[in-house]
C-alpha cells in the first residue's frame, strides 16, 4: 500500500511528507481512536522507521487538524494511568479524507501509468 | 536494570516552552499532551536498554527547537487567544487585573533566574531601608508623648570648661523665680534606685522631678493622681508615679496598686500615679519621684550654688514666646547671677534648646549618614532592577510584538508589564522585610546602649508601612520603564527587528545612564565605608592607657544604712570574695569607670602656683580608688609610688595625678611632694584638704576615646569613702562569664544590694564608639552590596550591549579589525559610562564626606587616600565585569554575525 511505495523511493521525502502528513494521520484516526504518542508509533512502525513524526511536528499539525473540526480530541483517564488526550476523526473530517483519498489515488495511479512505480 | 531517575515532565517542559500565548487551560493541556511523549519516548529508549543521557536526548530530539514549535502552535491557537493579548475591554478591570496576575505569575515562574536575582535585588535594598528607617524613626521621627513637644524646652548651665554642665538647685531657683517666658517652668534629674523587698534586688532608672513636670510636659497620670507641692518637699512620705510598665509587672496592673508601697534603696514609696501608656522621653524610666524630698537642707552638696549634679530645667513656653526670646532672657538672668554670686557663678552661662533636640542631637549626624547610605542602596537595586526588567523586555520584545500584531492594546501590554513588577515589588519586599527581622536586633544592638530613645525601635507598623510604600514605589517606578517602552513600540517594526536587535539603541542608551548612577553611588558609599573603615582602625589602635582585655566592671550603690566605716568594710570584704571567684586574678574599687566617663569634676588650685581668675580655674576628673586599683586595671606607674596602707583616714592626705596633669602643671620637673587642693581657693577644713601628690600614673581614656586625654586626679578611697561606684575585676579567662558569680559574691555580703551595669570592659568601650561601629558595619555591607551590584550591572549591559552589536563587531572583524582592537572598542566604549559614574561618584563622595564628618576620627572627610582607593576599586571591578563581555566580543565569528540578517 501507501508505506510500500515510500519504502521504495530515495528521493528525499520532506518535501512529500509536508503535503501528506495531513493526510496520514487523518488516515490512521480513520479507525479506533488514538492518543498523540501512538499515532506517532503507528507511523513509525508501518513505514518501517522510515517515517518518524517528532512531537514538535505532530502536535501543532493535531491542533490544526482540530481546530478545522476535521479531528476532535478528548481527555480520557483510566484507572492507574495519567489522562491522555485521544483524537477521532468527525464527521467533517471523514468526508475531507475521503475526497484526500480520491485524490491520491488518482495521483498515485496517474504515476503509475506514467513511471511504471508499482511491479506487482 | 538501574533504577529510573525520577523526571517531572511536566516542569521540564513548562521550563522549555515559551509562553503560548493562549487560554492558561489550552496551554497545560498542551504542556501535559508533550510531557507524556517526551515521557513516552524516554522510556521507550531505556527498555530499548539506551543510557538515561541518550534516552534524555532521544527525548529532547521529540522537540528540537522549543521557540519554532511555540510559534508554530501560537499561530494555530490564535482565536483563541487570551484577554492580555486581545486587549479585551468586556471583562471588566477587575478580570483583567486577576488575568494580568496569573499571567505575570506564569511568566516569572519561566524566567525563575530572572525572578530571583530581581526579588534577591529588592530584598536587599528593602531590608537594609527597614532596618535604618526602623533606627531612624525610632530616634529621630517619632513624636514625643508629650503636648506640643516643639513647645517644650530643656534648659542648662555652661561654663568654659563644660560646654553642657548640670544645673545648680539654687540656680534653678532663681531662673524660675525671675523667668517670665515659660508657663510653667519644671525640673528633673536621672538618678537610679534600687528596688527591694522583692526576690532578687533590682536597679531602676528613675527621674527625680518637681512636682510641676508632668504640667509642663502636658501629660496626665492614667491612674491616681499628679504630684502636688506637699509632696515635693524635704521630710514628707516620699511618693512616685510609676511607668506602665512598672505597674504591670511590679504591681500587677490593677487599680488598686495606688496606694502601695515599694521599697526604694530601702525605705518605702507610696504610689499615687501611673504614668499612661507609650509615656518614655529619654529613656525606660521606671519610677518618677518628687525632687524636693531629697532636698536635705542638712546636705551640705546639693544645696551649694557651685554644685552641678545632673539637674536640668524643663520649661512650656508661654504662647507668642520665640525659642529665641526664651533663650535670651534666660541667658540675662544667667549674667545677673553672674554679677550676684561671682564665686561661683563667674563664667557660667546657660543653653536652653527644645527638649527633642537635645535627646537626638548626638545620633542625628550619623542617622543622617545611614539614610543616605541607604538610599543610595535603594536606588543601586533599583537600577539594577531597571536594567533588569530593561534587558528582560528586550529578551521579550518579539513576544510583545506578536501580541501587538494580534491585537493587544498598547496599554494593554504596558499594564501586563507593569503588573510582573509590581508581583516583583511584593515579593521582594516581603523577603526584604523577613530579611530585616532577622538582622535587626544584632544591627540595633550595636547602638551605643545611652541613646536616648533606643527602647523605640522597633519593626512596627509604623516601620512595616515604610517598606511597603518602598518596595512598592521601587517596582511601579522601575518598572514603569520597560513598560513605556514596550508599549510604545511600533509592532509590525518589532516584529521584523526584534530577533535581531532586541530593543535597539535607545535601550541600552537607556540602561548605560543607569549604569552611570549605580556606578557613582557605589563609589559614594564605598568611599564611606573606607572612611569608616579608617576610623575604626584608629580608634582601635588608640592607647586606652590600661589593658582592656578580660576586664569586667560592676556598679553598685550603697543605701543610706552604710555609714563610712560600714562602706570601707563592705568595700574590703567584696574585694577580697571577688578575688576567691575561680578564674578572677584581680579586684579593685574605683568611684569612675575609664572611657564611660568620670562621675566627679572638680576645680582645684596647686600650691605655690598662681590662682588664676575665678572663670578660668583648671578642672580635673576626681577619681576614688582602692590601693589595688592601678594593678588590676594594668595602669602604669610613672613616678612617686602608688597607694598603700600608708594611706589611711587621718593621714597625710594623698593623690596621685596623670602624666597630662602633671606635665600641663610642672613641666619637666618633678611633682611629687607638692600639694593640691579640690575645690575653690577658698575652700578649706575636712572636706578640702590640701593634698600631697604622691605619684603619677599613664593617662587613661576617661570620658571617651577620642579627644585629648583629660586631667585626673586619683584619690585613696580610705581617705574619702564613697557611697557609689564601680568594682573592677580582672579574669584569667573570659570576662563575659564572670557577671553572675560577682553579682553573688558581693550579695553574700549584702543580698539586698543589686549590681547593675555589669558589662566587660570591651562591652563599654565598644558601646563608646557605637555610633562610629554601627556606621561602619551598615557602610560596609552597603558598600559590598553595591559593589556587588554595579558588578552584576556593568557585566550585563556590557553583555547585552556585545549581543546587540554582534553584527557591527562582525563587519568590523570581516574588514580587517584584530581581536586587540575590538577588545579595545569594547572597553573603551563601555568603560566610558563608568568613568563619568566614578567621576560623578566623586562629587558625591564629597558630599556625604560632609555628613560623615563629625564619625571621624584620625582621617579627614576629604581624605584624598581613601577616595583613591575607593576609585581603584570601582575602576578594577567595573573592567572585570566589562572584560568578559568584551572578550566574547572578540570571539565572534565574522560569518555568522554577517548571517544573522
Amino acid at each position: 500500500m501507501f508505506h510500500t511505495y515510500m519504502a521504495q523511493t530515495d528521493i528525499s521525502t520532506r518535501s512529500l511528507q509536508k503535503g501528506s502528513a495531513e493526510f496520514l494521520l487523518l488516515s490512521i484516526l480513520d479507525g479506533p481512536d488514538r492518543h498523540g504518542y501512538e499515532l506517532a508509533q503507528i507511523i513509525e512502525a508501518r513505514s518501517g522507521g522510515k517515517l518518524s513524526f517528532k512531537a514538535a511536528t505532530l502536535y501543532p499539525l493535531l491542533y490544526k487538524l482540530e481546530k478545522q473540526g476535521w479531528v476532535s480530541g478528548r481527555w480520557v483517564e483510566k484507572a492507574g494511568e495519567r489522562r491522555r488526550r485521544f483524537y477521532r476523526l468527525t464527521a467533517g473530517g471523514r468526508k475531507v479524507l475521503g475526497a484526500r483519498r480520491r485524490v491520491w489515488r488518482e495521483f498515485v495511479e496517474a504515476l503509475d501509468q506514467v513511471a511504471r512505480i508499482r511491479h506487482a | 536494570m538501574m533504577p529510573q531517575p525520577f523526571i517531572d515532565w511536566k516542569a521540564h517542559v513548562r521550563a522549555k516552552l515559551p509562553p503560548l500565548i493562549t487560554a492558561a487551560e489550552r496551554e497545560s493541556e498542551i504542556v501535559d499532551e508533550l510531557a507524556l511523549q517526551l515521557e513516552a519516548t524516554y522510556e521507550r529508549e531505556r527498555r530499548r536498554g539506551a543510557s538515561h543521557d541518550d534516552a534524555m536526548a532521544a527525548a529532547a530530539s521529540e522537540v528540537p527547537d522549543w521557540p519554532a514549535f511555540a510559534r508554530s502552535v501560537r499561530t494555530i491557537e490564535r482565536p483563541f487567544a487570551p484577554p492580555p493579548v486581545a486587549g479585551d475591554r468586556s471583562g471588566g478591570i477587575m478580570t483583567g487585573l486577576v488575568q494580568d496576575i496569573r499571567y505575570a505569575i506564569r511568566a516569572l515562574r519561566r524566567a525563575p533566574g530572572f525572578a530571583a536575582v530581581s526579588i534577591l535585588t529588592l530584598a536587599l535594598g528593602i531590608s537594609a531601608t527597614t532596618v535604618v528607617y526602623s533606627i531612624v524613626d525610632g530616634i529621630l521621627l517619632r513624636p514625643l508623648p508629650i503636648a506640643n513637644p516643639d513647645r517644650v524646652m530643656l534648659a542648662r548651665e555652661l561654663s568654659p570648661a563644660f560646654t553642657d554642665m548640670g544645673l545648680s538647685w539654687p540656680n534653678y531657683l532663681d531662673w524660675a523665680a525671675r523667668q517670665t517666658s515659660f508657663e510653667t517652668f519644671a525640673a528633673w534629674s536621672g538618678a537610679t534606685a534600687n528596688l527591694t523587698g522583692i526576690e532578687r534586688p533590682r536597679r531602676l532608672n528613675v527621674r527625680r522631678v518637681t512636682a510641676n513636670l508632668l504640667t509642663a510636659l502636658g501629660v496626665k497620670v492614667a491612674l491616681g493622681r499628679d504630684f502636688t507641692a506637699d509632696d515635693d518637699k524635704w521630710g514628707v512620705e516620699r511618693t512616685a508615679i510609676v511607668s506602665r510598665g512598672f505597674w504591670q509587672r511590679e504591681l500587677g496592673g490593677s487599680a488598686d496598686a495606688i496606694g502601695r508601697r515599694v521599697m526604694l534603696d530601702e525605705s518605702p514609696v507610696t504610689v499615687i500615679g501611673v504614668l499612661p501608656r507609650g509615656f518614655t522621653v529619654a529613656r525606660e524610666e521606671d519610677i518618677f519621684l518628687p525632687l524636693g524630698t531629697y532636698l536635705d537642707p542638712d546636705n551640705a552638696g546639693i544645696m551649694l550654688r557651685g554644685n552641678h549634679s545632673s539637674l536640668a530645667a524643663i520649661g512650656r513656653l508661654r504662647n507668642g514666646v520665640t525659642v529665641e526670646a526664651a533663650t535670651a532672657e534666660i541667658k540675662g538672668i544667667a549674667r545677673q547671677l553672674e554679677q550676684e554670686y561671682p564665686n561661683t557663678n563667674s563664667g557660667n552661662g546657660a543653653t536652653v534648646r527644645p527638649l527633642f533636640e537635645t535627646l537626638v542631637s548626638t545620633a542625628r549626624p550619623m542617622l543622617y549618614v545611614l539614610l543616605g547610605a541607604v538610599t543610595a542602596m535603594l536606588l543601586i537595586a533599583c537600577v539594577n532592577l531597571a536594567n533588569l526588567m530593561l534587558a528582560r523586555a528586550a529578551g521579550r520584545a518579539q513576544e510583545m510584538a506578536v501580541r501587538r500584531s494580534l491585537g493587544a492594546a498598547r496599554w494593554r501590554i504596558g499594564r501586563q508589564m507593569l503588573t510582573e513588577s509590581v508581583l516583583l515589588a511584593v515579593a521582594g519586599g516581603a523577603a526584604g522585610v523577613a530579611l530585616a527581622y532577622a538582622g535587626f536586633g544584632a544591627i540595633v544592638a550595636l547602638l551605643p546602649a545611652n541613646q536616648p530613645r533606643i527602647h523605640l525601635i522597633a519593626i512596627d507598623s509604623r516601620v512595616l508601612f515604610a517598606a511597603a510604600v518602598a518596595s512598592l514605589g521601587t517596582g511601579v517606578l522601575f518598572g514603569l520603564m520597560p513598560a513605556i517602552q514596550a508599549a510604545t513600540g511600533r509592532s509590525m517594526t518589532l516584529l521584523r527587528s526584534a530577533r535581531v536587535t532586541g530593543l535597539g539603541h535607545a535601550g541600552a542608551g537607556t540602561r548605560r545612564a543607569l549604569l552611570l548612577a549605580e556606578v557613582a553611588l557605589a563609589l559614594v558609599l564605598v568611599t564611606g565605608a573606607g572612611l569608616m573603615l579608617r576610623t575604626m582602625a584608629n580608634l582601635a589602635a588608640i592607647d586606652t592607657g590600661f589593658t582592656r582585655e578580660q576586664l569586667v566592671t560592676a556598679q553598685f550603690n550603697l543605701p543610706a544604712r552604710y555609714d563610712q566605716a560600714k562602706r570601707q568594710l563592705f568595700l574590703d570584704q567584696s574585694i577580697e570574695r571577688l578575688r576567691a571567684i575561680p578564674g578572677v586574678t584581680k579586684a579593685a574599687f574605683g568611684y569612675s569607670i575609664p572611657v564611660a566617663g568620670s562621675n566627679w569634676n572638680s576645680i582645684f588650685t596647686i600650691e605655690g602656683q598662681p590662682v588664676p581668675e575665678r572663670s578660668k580655674l583648671p578642672s580635673s576628673a576626681w577619681i576614688p580608688v582602692s590601693p589595688e586599683y592601678f594593678d588590676t586595671m594594668g595602669i602604669r606607674l610613672i613616678q612617686g609610688r602608688l597607694f598603700d596602707g600608708r594611706d589611711l583616714p587621718g593621714a597625710p592626705a594623698a593623690v596621685i595625678v596623670n602624666e597630662t596633669f602633671a606635665r600641663r602643671f610642672f613641666g619637666n620637673n618633678n611633682p611629687v611632694g607638692t600639694r593640691v587642693k579640690q575645690g575653690w581657693p577658698e575652700d578649706s577644713g575636712p572636706f578640702s584638704p590640701w593634698r600631697e601628690i604622691i605619684g603619677v600614673v599613664n593617662d587613661v581614656r576617661m570620658n571617651s576615646l577620642q579627644g585629648d586625654p583629660t586631667l585626673q586626679a586619683y584619690l585613696p578611697i580610705r581617705q574619702v569613702g564613697q557611697r557609689s561606684g564601680a568594682f573592677v575585676v580582672r579574669a584569667s579567662t573570659s570576662a563575659a562569664t564572670l557577671g553572675r558569680s560577682i553579682e553573688a559574691a558581693v550579695q553574700e555580703i549584702d543580698p539586698n544590694l543589686p549590681l547593675f551595669n555589669i558589662q566587660t570592659m570591651d562591652q563599654i568601650i565598644d558601646g563608646a564608639i557605637g555610633n562610629e561601629r554601627l556606621t561602619m558595619v551598615l557602610l560596609m555591607g552597603f558598600a559590598s552590596l553595591a559593589l556587588l551590584m554595579a558588578a552584576i550591572g556593568v557585566f550585563g549591559v556590557t553583555a547585552y550591549s556585545v549581543s546587540q552589536r554582534t553584527h557591527e563587531l562582525g563587519i568590523r572583524m570581516a574588514l580587517g579589525a584584530n581581536r586587540g582592537s575590538v577588545l579595545a572598542l569594547v572597553l573603551r566604549q563601555e568603560l566610558g559610562a563608568c568613568l563619568a559614574g566614578i567621576a560623578i561618584g566623586i562629587v558625591g563622595a564629597f558630599f556625604l564626606a560632609s555628613l560623615l564628618e563629625s564619625l571621624l576620627f584620625g582621617v579627614t572627610a576629604r581624605d584624598a587616600a581613601t577616595l583613591s582607593v575607593a576609585a581603584v576599586v570601582l575602576i578594577a571591578v567595573t573592567v572585570c565585569a566589562c572584560l568578559l563581555p568584551a572578550y566574547r566580543a572578540t570571539r565572534v565569528d565574522p560569518v555568522t554575525a554577517l548571517r544573522l540578517d
